[in-house]
């Protein structure tokens, strides 16, 4: 899986949540922790439903935790 | 090595396909040159194999403690999915290569010519058919397994 061009906030998001580690927002998200480092190191994208779900983690909308920039 | 139960278990799987192979094409190279079948003593390899198969993922499930991984989630379905497409492609295209080189020697393709598909005419017997067919899902399943491991390893 090449890196693409979404880019997350996910590993910022879990310190600013009390330090949450990745096994943490694995089980909240329903997701392997291998996955969870994939999307912090850019190498996977989630599925719509995923993002979702992460983003309902941390309380926050989608956009702040997926961004897709221009160009 | 930081790795994963579900990877783990790739890894044996791979280690058995990759044994399983090697004894059954040394065996049969052993046996027959790869260019005639020697009915019984085939049976007898074919028995082997199975047989070396079963102990083989016995013994290596028992040395690495083959655990049960977590259940699926998408991350591991499209990592499965890839490997299964490439190990796919690569079937079929040693298939149709197999089916051409048939039909070429054959002379099927020529116009105007009647060809029959006998044994005796045949430069590509059933042995050679065989041991081919074998070659392509033997390899199918290693390329299948190596690109699941290959995804794994990268993260």
């Amino acid at each position: 899986m090449a890196k693409n061009k979404i880019e997350n906030k996910i590993r910022q998001l879990r310190f600013e949540n009390g330090q949450m580690t990745q096994s943490d927002l694995a089980s909240k998200v329903k997701v392997t922790r291998q996955t969870i480092l994939s999307l912090e190191a850019g190498r996977y994208s989630p599925s719509l439903e995923l993002a979702f779900r992460i983003a309902r983690a941390f309380q926050v909308p989608l956009e702040e935790v997926f961004q897709y920039p221009s160009g | 090595m930081n790795i994963s139960a579900r990877e783990k278990n790739i890894w044996i799987e791979f280690t058995i396909t990759a044994v399983v192979s090697l004894y059954y094409f040394y065996s049969s190279y052993r046996l027959s040159g790869w260019t005639q079948i020697v009915g019984y003593d085939m049976g007898i390899l074919v028995m082997n194999v199975i047989v070396l198969s079963v102990v083989a993922s016995i013994i290596l499930s028992v040395l690495f403690s083959r655990e049960n991984p977590e259940q699926k989630d998408e991350r591991d379905l499209v990592i499965e999915s890839r490997g299964n497409a490439l190990g796919y492609y690569f079937l079929t295209l040693l298939c149709c290569t197999l089916i051409g080189t048939i039909m070429l020697s054959e002379g099927i393709l020529s116009i105007g010519e009647t060809a029959t598909l006998t044994a005796q005419t045949s430069s590509i017997n059933s042995a050679v058919a065989m041991h081919s067919l074998m070659v392509a899902l033997l390899v199918s399943a290693l390329l299948k397994q190596a690109t699941q491991l290959f995804f794994y390893r990268r993260g």
